[in-house]
Formats: C-alpha cells, structure tokens, sequence
C-alpha cells in the first residue's frame, strides 16, 4: 500500500500543471488524500483540490468514480455537486498512470469549461437535499404537473393516497401519490392527472401545501435548512392557517402531517418538496408583532422527505413506443400468453386506453408464458390483467369488454346484417384492434367489417413463426398462411388434460421474442409512416437463433 | 399449384359479364345521370360520356369504375367563371338531384354518387367528372378540358392546380391497346387490379396502374406464360417507379404526367409492394391465392361440370324408406 | 327429349313415351300419390344423363299429398339393370302430385337431399321426376341436387 501511495503522489508530481500542496497520505480505510493545486494557462491562478482516492482506482466503487476532486468554494459553477464535489465526467482506463492523465485531463477541462468560461448547464438541476427519515421511516411523494397556475404563497390542503411500502436502504419506506389540491375551505382546486383508476381507487389522506413560487433556497442550490429560513417565504395567513389546523386537529396528535413546498423551476414546471410535521408539535411560535400576535417558525431544522414529478412525460422519458400508438384507443381481443404480454408491452410503453377482452379463467399453468402471477390463483384472466396493468403504469385506463359481446354479435347469425352493423358500431370507438384470440370463427367475421385498424396476431406451433394480419381480408389472408403456407405442425401439440384443451408448445422466451420483434415492426412502420402489410415472422434453430420477417 | 392455372381463373371469375345484373343496374343509372345533366344544363353542356374502366375495357367485377364525364362550355358558369364554380356548381346539383337515394360526395377530381343498397343488396356508384374545355365551343375539335382538383392529390395542389387533358384521347388510347393484346395488356391491367381490391385505399389510381402497365410492355420483351408475364411487369414497376426521372405521360395530354399523382414515398411503397408480392410467391406459390384472389362468388368447382359419385363405383341401392310430399 | 340445366352444362336425355307411361302408371292410383325408382346411365365424360327405366316399389303408403315407398324386394332388380350393357343404375326417383303443379315440396327437397346423404347410394346428383297433373292438364318437372342446391332441367 505504501507503493501505492508513493507511486499515486509520483505520477500526480508529474503532471503539468499540477503541484502538490498537501502531501497524500494513507487512512485506516486505506483511501488515499491530499491536496493538489491545477493550473490552465488562460488563468493568472492555480485554483487548489482536495482529492480523494478509493482502493478500487483506476476502476470505479459501484457506478462512480473512485477519484474525487473536491473544493467548497466552486459551489456556485456548473458541475459542482452538494459536498463541493467536481463531475469531471471522465473515462474508463485500467492503468493507473493512465487512468491519472485521464483524470486530471477531465479536471482542466471542467476547470476551463465551468469555472473559466462559466458555462451554465442547459438541463436544469434539483436542489441539492438530502432526503431525511421522520421517526425513523422515510416518506415519498409522487405528483404529476397539474392543469392550474398557483399563485405566489397560495395554500392549502392536498388529498394523498397510499401505494405500497418498501425498504430504502436500511430503512422503512412509505410511498404516497398526490391525489389533488384543494383550497383552505376544502374545495378541489386542481387534480393531478392520474388514470381513473389511480383517481377512483385508493383510499384519501389530507396534508398542507404551500406554493412560494421562488425556491427555498441558499447558496443558490441548497435547500434550506432550517424552518426559520422559510419565514421570509411565506405570510401571516399561513401561519393563522397551520395555527387553526392544529388547533382543530388535536385528536391526532402525532401523527405525521405532510407539508408540500412547491416552487417554479424552468419550462414553467412546478417542483414539489416536502417537509414532514407533527400533528401537536408544529415548528411555529406564537409571537406578538406591533400589538398583534402572529406566527413564526421556529430555529430547528427541517425533515424533507423525498418527492418525485411522475407525469407522462417523465415517467415514459426514457422511452415509449410512437405518439400514433400511444394516444390511440387500443382493444385487445383474446389474453393468453400473446394478449398478455401485447397488452403488457403497450402499458409500459406509454398507452393510456386499452380495453381487453376474454372470457377465459387464469390457471396455474398460464403463468409461465403469460404476464400472469402464481399468487393471483385461479381468477378471470381480465380481472388479474386490468390489475397488473393499472398498477405498472399510473396513467392507464384499463376497460374490461363484456365477454359475452363477441359471441353474441359474431356467431349467433354471422351473416345478418344489423349484427355486423352492431359489432361495427361498437369497435368504431377504437383506433386499433388486436386480435390475439387465434378464433377463426371471429377473423372470419371481421373479414369485411369496417374496422380503423385491425391486428391479428397469432403463432404456429412450437413458436416457429408470428403470422401478423394488418390489412383488409384478413382472414382469408391468415387461413392460407396456416393451411397452405407454412408448415404448422399440429400432432405435436400440448394436450395437458385430454383433447379439450389443446395449445401450442411454446415458452415465454419463445413467445415474447416474437411478440416484441412483431410490435417493435409495426412501431417503426408507423414512425417512418409507411403503410403497414401484413407480416410473418420466421424462425430458424439450425445455427443458433435467427429471426427474419417477411413483408407480404 | 398451378400459378397460371390459378391466374386464368382469377380473370375468369372476376369477368365483368358475370355480374351482368349489377353491370345492367350501372348503365342504367349511368343514363340516369347523363339525362339529368344534359337536362339540367341545357346547351352550356356537350355529350357526357364513360370514361372508367368498362369503357376501356379493362374492368374487373369488383370494382366497376363507372366514370362519367361531364364537358362543359367555356362561358357555361358565366364569363368570368372558376373550374371551381364549375364543380361547385355540379356538385349542387348533383347533390340536390340524388341526395334522397345516395351519398352525393366530393372527391380529388370528380363527384361521387354511391346510391345506397338496393333490395338485391348492391351498390351502385358513378364518378361524375366536371371538365371544361379551355375555349369557347373549341371541344368538339380539340377535345380538350380542364379538369379541377378539389383535394391535394400526388403532387397536384388543391383548389391551385388544374389539370388539362383529352379524355376521348386516354379512353381510346387504352382502350386500343387492351382490346388488341388482349391476353397480355388487358390480363395484367386486370390482374393489377385485383390485386389493388385486396388494399384499402391503395393511393395508385386505375389509370395509372393502365399506362404503366402498357409502358412495361413497350420497354420490355414481356412473353412467355402469363404469370411469367405478370411477373415481368411487376419488376418493371419494382424497378422504375422509384426512378426520379420515371414519367408516365398521359395519352390525352403529353405534359402531364400520371406519375404525379404519386408522392415520393408513395412511389416507393408501390415498389416495396411488388417486391413483396415477387419475393413471397418465390417463397411458396401458394402466397399466389391471397395477392390475386379470385372472386369467391364465381368459382366453379370441378364437380360442378359433371354428374358426380362418391368414388365408389355407381351401383346403389336406394335408402330404405323415403318419403314424398 | 333433350333437357338442359341453365348454368350448368349438364343433360338429360329421357324418351317422351317412357314419360308417357310413367305419367299413365302414376294416375292409375287417383287420387293417391304413386312413384317408383329411376333407372338410367351417364355418358363416358359424365355431362350426359339417359333415363331409361323404372323399378316399382313392392310395398308404399299413399295420400292425395303423400307418398311413402320402401326397398324392400326390388333389390335385386338394380343388380339386374347392373349386369346390363351398358350399365345401368339408380339415379334417382319419380312421383306424381296429383291436381297439382310438377314443383318439390319441402318433403321432396329433404327426401332427395337425404338420397344423397345415404351411404349406400353412390351418385352425388340423384335426380327427382315429378308429374303433376289435373284432369285435362299434365306437366312433368325434373330436378337435380347439386351441392345444397336443386336445379330445375329445361327444355
């Protein structure tokens, strides 16, 4: 280690530039510390660094650096996070000497680009704030941006609901989702924008808002600290109404009592903070101002919790399929192992309005290949998908068609016009059908139906081939891809319990490779606006994996 | 599988004179039409005539492309009157004249009149095209008129654009050629049309599918059996299409130009779509069935031809007890 | 007499006195239904239908608007016309309709549908002869079944 130590303080004495200030020396972690002073040649000064070095250098602790540059007084330049540390966004090298130039390399640049030419992020960045446990369990809240504009020190009450707990860290976690604001007299000013479900389901719990319109901050990128710190952000009224509050909420006291501190940040977002109170133990004081008692609040530190901004557009940020699929009414006949896994796919990837469809009961034995769960047991396999979908993405609506609708406006007299015209009538509402049933009888019936958009999708035995319908006549289409063209091979099928059920051999690997090849297409068709033709995806085992599709 | 086979019944079973009761309900509502313009607009209105598909002999049973035009007198909407004038005008009337037995429709050049379902269960539709001829009494020599575009359509702009052409010229021009070559010009120009059905709202006009189809046997030596036949037009159109410097020019008026009413990209989606249609019949002939249907309504089944047995001789005893009424 | 399907090229050769003495056979049981088995033979390429013969039934049940008949004691009659240059065979059946029209009831079109269904029967197009009659008129229908349809023969 003491190698290591003269080699680190060597290879740093050489670099131009660069003069050690504080010799490095090696702790009981055996982390390495010093303090270095870098100069670039556009500046009359060097600008001093203490710096820090992991045993893992030159490779990283987890995902971070395991070098740190770090100076105080750069809090206020670009790239500086809270404790003064410098991001010199920097590369990989696995050579220590190397690894070195590179880094010391990534400091000047920061030092040129930020403190030199004072460059200013263009992506906005939170406060810095270390989120804290109340009592010893942590809170989070989850908004989205809301359809109204607050006004400077307006407040309030919040409706929240509960969603499930969890373990952060080495800690307690209680996850809540902001419902809505209401105004002082408990009238719903603005909801967020949840799906129904989210709006209709949970359970309510009040809390307190407050919006300062500018940030609570100091140092311009810390949150304060201190409850004393918010007096100059808020009025008198608020402080008559925390008073009332608590003085009409005497019976739960203890208990905790969210307070939502929001504030502008860019793009004319709302950012909300929330600090953590006590029902009966409220940080104010009651203090007599020119004759007149008032409220203050009171020298002790503030517990923030922890919130997120989970709209749309955050929430879907990393990726979502395209705005045509996402914002169209979308039905999903038939949820087995394809249906599911359709339906499941769509919900992740952004859409908001899915219906589905089936009259079928979930068995132990669907969950394999299907986007079903053991613990469900045996249940309608609508009831256990609409669940499964609501609570992945909170912004989708999940209908469950009437089972009994296809077989009573398809297959009881198929060739009576006001049937077809019924059967019109009610899919006209949806932008796409997805026909994932594999029931002939009903690709039969939609052949000549006027339908926006129809999908069919099914798979030959074994997962050997996706046969895709997107266009008019699909049935006939469909039905000489299975009896004329490919080579389905039905003897070899499962037949778990005797001939009633039988089903293809395949698993969820089998099928959702497949399934998200065929949907991952039809995504691309669209986004670069080409016309969509009926498709079939083919398989081939012989050398490895290899998947091709085939455009008709 | 028998591609030709397959392809001769696909004509065979899409033959017009098949549907001789809904081809017979056309014509009469085609008169109906021609009667009532005439009527309506007197002597500002030359002979209205057929210019669709029956009339260039290349129609399918599917779709029976009963186009009208309606040739109209330079000062027919007063002096200083628009080509829109004129197809506002039309359309006025049409719409008053047929709005209790059809939908009266604006469409890219013409006026659809979709009269609704009759006892029988058939539909009836004819195009009216309102064309005017570019100088006063001018049309009976030169045939000439000037079309409006009501909607964007290709590269023709809306309302801006107006399209010039003799249609005697395109209905004669076709016409000939499909009559004369029957077994190849009028098979493919049929077979392409069958195919055009299976797509919803395909954006390439009948027209063009017509002149293309001649151009692909002008350029090449095109023989050989029919699907080799078809084959070789559809690489043809594979091939060309895309091309920037492809023109398709229209026999009623050389510097239009059919390809036109095409965009880029929808060019390039006709190409994609016959090398499709190329690649997946290479794959498995049986791909065949489902590009070029035949009309199910029409086939005739081998049996049908002949008194039948069950394959077991034709020696019965009769069943024991039947009964007569 | 040569009779035609309309849309279908397929015919039926039968001679006038054959009709004849069907027709006289058949108003000797008025007013009582009669009928009888239909004997005949395809051309070579199976476009043509002679009908040549009859086989009365031993035992039947008869109304003014029913005819029942059985098989009973005529088999060997077909095995018979069977053994016959050329061959012949069932092809189908006749009866009257007395003060009637020459036009199937909805029994007719189920007895000659179930005809073709029987597995001992070995044509797929049996044909049915009806002669309906009045006191001073005669008409005489012949149909096929093919598929699920019954064409009607015409002069």
């Amino acid at each position: 280690m003491e190698k290591r130590l003269s080699q680190i303080q060597h290879l740093i004495s050489e670099l131009k530039g660069v003069s050690i200030e504080v010799p490095f020396s090696l702790d009981e972690h055996m982390n390495i510390s010093g303090k270095v002073s870098v100069k670039i040649e556009e500046l009359p000064d060097a600008l001093e660094f203490d710096i820090t070095i992991l045993p893992e250098y030159p490779l990283k602790r987890f995902t971070t650096e395991a070098i740190s540059f770090s100076n105080v007084d750069f809090l206020e330049y670009g790239h500086v996070m809270g404790n003064g540390n410098i991001c010199i966004h920097t590369s990989h090298h696995p050579v220590l000497k190397n690894k070195i130039k590179i880094d010391f390399d990534s400091l000047k640049r920061w030092i040129w680009k930020y403190y030199y030419k004072k460059e200013k992020d263009t992506h906005y960045e939170h406060l810095i704030m270390q989120p804290s446990p109340f009592k010893n369990i942590h809170f989070s809240f989850l908004f989205t941006e809301v359809e109204y504009t607050f006004k400077k020190q307006e407040f309030g009450f919040f409706e929240y609901s509960k969603i499930n707990d969890g373990t952060y860290f080495d800690k307690n976690i209680l996850n809540h989702i902001v419902q809505n604001f209401r105004n002082p007299s408990n009238k719903i000013v603005v909801e967020c924008k949840w799906s129904n479900h989210i709006k209709q389901v949970l359970r309510r719990n009040f809390g307190l808002y407050i919006f300062l319109k500018e940030p609570p901050v100091k140092s311009k990128k810390f949150i304060i600290s201190n409850w004393s710190d918010l007096e100059p952000f808020v009025n008198e009224e608020f402080h008559k109404f925390l008073y009332d509050f608590q003085k009409n909420n005497r019976k739960t006291n203890g208990y905790p009592m969210p307070l939502l501190v929001g504030y502008n940040i860019p793009k004319k977002e709302i950012h909300w903070q929330v600090a953590l109170l006590e029902i009966g133990n409220f940080p104010v004081e009651s203090v007599k101002i020119k004759q007149k008692w008032g409220g203050q609040f009171v020298n002790e530190s503030i517990t923030w919790g922890i919130t997120r901004n989970s709209s749309y557009d955050y929430f879907f940020g990393r990726g979502k399929l395209n705005t045509q699929i996402t914002e169209s009414k979308i039905l999903i006949i038939g949820i087995g192992a394809i249906g599911s896994i359709v339906a499941k796919t769509l919900v992740k990837s952004g859409c908001t309005k899915v219906d589905i469809v089936d009259y079928d009961i979930k068995e132990p034995e669907n969950v394999c290949r299907s986007e079903y769960s053991f613990f469900n047991g045996i249940c309608n396999k609508t009831h256990e998908l609409q669940n499964e979908l609501i609570t992945t993405s909170p912004f989708v609506d999940i209908r469950i068609m009437d089972q009994n609708f296809f077989q009573a406006n398809t297959k009881f007299f198929p060739n009576e016009d006001s049937i077809k015209t019924n059967l019109q009538e009610k899919l006209k509402e949806y932008d796409i059908v997805i026909d994932c049933s594999t029931d002939n009888d009903l690709l039969y019936v939609f052949n000549d139906c006027k339908i926006n958009k129809y999908i069919n999708l099914s798979i030959t035995n074994e997962a050997k081939e996706l046969v895709c319908s997107v266009e008019p006549k699909s049935y006939s289409w469909t039905m000489n891809q299975y009896e004329n063209v490919l080579d389905n091979d039905l003897e070899n099928i499962h037949n778990p319990t005797g001939c009633w059920s039988p089903t293809f051999k395949a698993s969820y690997n089998d099928i959702n490779v497949l399934v998200q090849y065929a949907i991952k297409h039809i995504n691309t068709k669209m986004l670069n606006k080409e016309p969509l033709r009926n498709f079939v995806v083919n398989t081939n085992s012989e050398k490895g994996f290899t998947i091709k599709l085939n455009e008709f | 599988m028998d591609k030709n086979k397959h392809l001769e019944s696909v004509i065979k079973t899409h033959q017009i004179a098949k549907e001789e009761q809904l081809l017979n309900k056309h014509r009469d509502k085609s008169k109906d039409v021609k009667e009532s313009l005439e009527k309506e607009y007197g002597s500002n209105i030359y002979s209205p005539f057929n210019s669709g598909s029956y009339a260039k002999n290349t129609a399918i049973n599917t779709k029976f492309d009963f186009d009208m035009i309606a040739p109209f007198k330079k000062n027919a909407f007063g002096s200083n009157g628009t080509l829109k004038d004129m197809y506002n005008n039309v359309y006025d009337f049409l719409y008053e004249k047929y709005k209790d037995e059809a939908n009266v429709i604006k469409q890219k050049v013409s006026i659809g009149i979709e009269f609704f379902r009759d006892e029988e269960g058939d539909i009836v539709k004819i195009d009216v095209v309102p064309g005017r001829e570019l100088n006063q009494d001018k049309y009976p020599d030169d045939e000439n008129l000037n079309l409006y575009v009501y909607y964007k359509y290709g590269n023709y702009d809306a309302g801006s654009e107006r399209i010039k052409t003799n249609v005697k010229a395109q209905i004669n021009n076709i016409k000939d050629r499909a009559t004369n070559e029957k077994d190849s010009i009028r098979k493919i120009i049929r077979l392409l049309k069958v195919w055009k059905g299976t797509k919803l709202n395909y954006p390439t006009k009948s027209f063009l599918l017509e002149l293309i189809t001649i151009k692909a046997f002008d350029n090449n030596d095109i023989t050989g059996s029919l699907w080799d036949k078809l084959e070789a037009v559809m690489e043809y159109i594979r091939d060309e299409v895309t091309k920037e410097n492809f023109t398709l020019k229209d026999p009623g008026n050389s510097s239009n130009d059919l390809i036109d009413t095409l965009t880029t990209s929808e060019r390039q989606n006709f190409s994609n779509d016959m090398d499709n249609i190329i690649n997946r019949i290479e794959d498995n002939d049986e791909n065949i069935k489902t590009y070029f249907p035949e009309n199910e309504k029409f086939i005739e089944e081998d049996n049908d031809d002949t008194y039948g047995d069950k394959g077991a001789g034709l020696f019965s005893i009769p069943p024991k007890n039947e009964r007569f009424g | 007499m040569k009779l035609r399907l309309k849309d279908i090229a397929l015919e039926l050769q039968v001679e006038e006195r054959f009709i004849n003495e069907l027709a006289r056979i058949g108003k000797a049981h008025y007013p009582n239904e009669y009928g009888g088995f239909l004997i005949g033979y395809y051309s070579d390429d199976k476009k043509i239908l002679t009908i040549t013969d009859t086989i009365l039934p031993k035992k039947y049940n008869a109304t003014p608007s029913l005819f029942m008949r059985d098989n009973i004691g005529v088999k060997q009659h077909f095995k018979n016309f069977y053994k016959e240059k050329p061959k012949k065979y069932y092809v189908g059946e006749w009866h009257t309709h007395p003060n009637n029209k020459a036009i199937p009831s909805i029994t007719d079109i189920k007895a000659i549908n179930s005809i073709r269904n029987d597995k001992d029967v070995a044509i797929l197009n049996p044909v049915l002869l009806i002669i309906g009659y009045t006191d001073n008129h005669t008409e005489i229908g012949f149909y096929v079944l093919i598929k699920d349809k019954i064409y009607k023969y015409e002069n």
